[in-house]
């Protein structure tokens, strides 16, 4: 296969097929850049709406008391738009603690505030996971989200279709 | 040893040199987009439940704060507020309770500094910080730790 110019089939040197190889990292790279080829360019289409909501047990009141409806809700990390607030619940801070009997015991904690946090995005809820600006989430999953100007340690607590 | 030939390897390198070049003008133009808008004074209030005395007696009204990590800008201390320290136990029932520790108050600093209000935090000095965001600052001569942005408005 390999003549003594070491060109495969007498056409293509070995340089040739690095060459390739890198100009097709390069163009999948670019798309992906783009966006053309992205998870999300391809769910975009059939993605509906749906609502996901957030829970923190313990969090400053002043930071409750920030958030409004209709603030931006992103990821922190990811930065993925996780949709525009719809609903916002508080309540008294859920606090764990130990008992001399090593028994767990909830209690509040002046100051803090419970909180639910509901947005609406654009996303598919699928049987492995929850898609939304092509990045997979799941019930459960831990991570701070901006809304407006707050911040949130929180969890996914539950995800519903909109509507 | 000028070539004669315009092959197609001249073509892929070509092909490369280009989509590096669009992806870089891509990337500067997106950074273009972004508005500027004009800084405002605002009003921002740092809160931390415990902190020595002796790093609170040393800061003073119209001292300049930055912030630890990103060394932005907090402006200057307008306000001082103090009251008992706060610490979290658990009882011997579980339930939490606070006590305070001799030596120890709680501490809200109230700043002016110039930024801009976003709908997506509140940019200071080229750092984007939110309510609730757990910072660090130098205060004048005091460096007070791990205390919460506990509000951010408009100075009227």
């Amino acid at each position: 296969m390999i003549d003594k110019n070491g060109k495969l089939f007498g056409k293509i040197s070995i340089i040739d097929i690095a060459l390739i190889v890198v100009f097709l990292a390069a163009a999948a790279f670019a798309l992906y850049k783009f966006g053309i080829f992205t998870p999300a360019g391809s769910t975009a289409s059939n993605a509906g709406k749906i609502r996901i909501t957030f829970f923190q047990s313990e969090v400053n009141t002043f930071t409750a008391e920030t958030v409004k409806l209709q603030d931006p809700v992103t990821d922190a990390v990811l930065n993925v738009d996780l949709g525009t607030i719809v609903d916002i619940k508080t309540g008294d801070s859920i606090s764990w603690g130990k008992d001399k009997n090593g028994r767990q015991v909830q209690s509040s904690k002046a100051g803090y505030s419970s909180i639910y946090i509901t947005s609406e995005v654009p996303g598919t809820i699928g049987s492995d996971g929850i898609t939304i600006g092509g990045y997979k989430y799941y019930i459960g999953d831990i991570f701070t989200i901006r809304t407006g100007i707050s911040t949130f340690y929180t969890r996914i607590y539950s995800v519903e279709p909109a509507g | 040893m000028i070539k004669k030939k315009f092959t197609w390897i001249d073509l892929v390198i070509a092909l490369i040199i280009l989509i590096s070049i669009t992806g870089v003008v891509y990337k500067f133009t997106r950074a273009k987009l972004v508005p500027i808008t004009a800084k405002e004074k605002l009003l921002v209030s740092f809160y931390v439940e415990n902190a020595p005395d002796s790093s609170i007696a040393a800061i003073r009204e119209g001292d300049p704060v930055r912030e630890t990590v990103q060394n932005a800008d907090f402006g200057k201390v307008v306000k001082i507020e103090t009251g008992d320290s706060i610490f979290w136990e658990c009882g011997e029932d579980g339930k939490y309770i606070s006590t305070s520790r001799a030596g120890y108050s709680s501490l809200t600093i109230t700043m002016e500094a110039y930024g801009v209000i976003n709908r997506n935090g509140v940019t200071i000095d080229k750092s984007v910080y939110y309510v609730g965001q757990t910072i660090s600052l130098y205060a004048g001569k005091s460096e007070i730790n791990n205390g919460r942005i506990s509000k951010i408005v408009k100075a009227q």
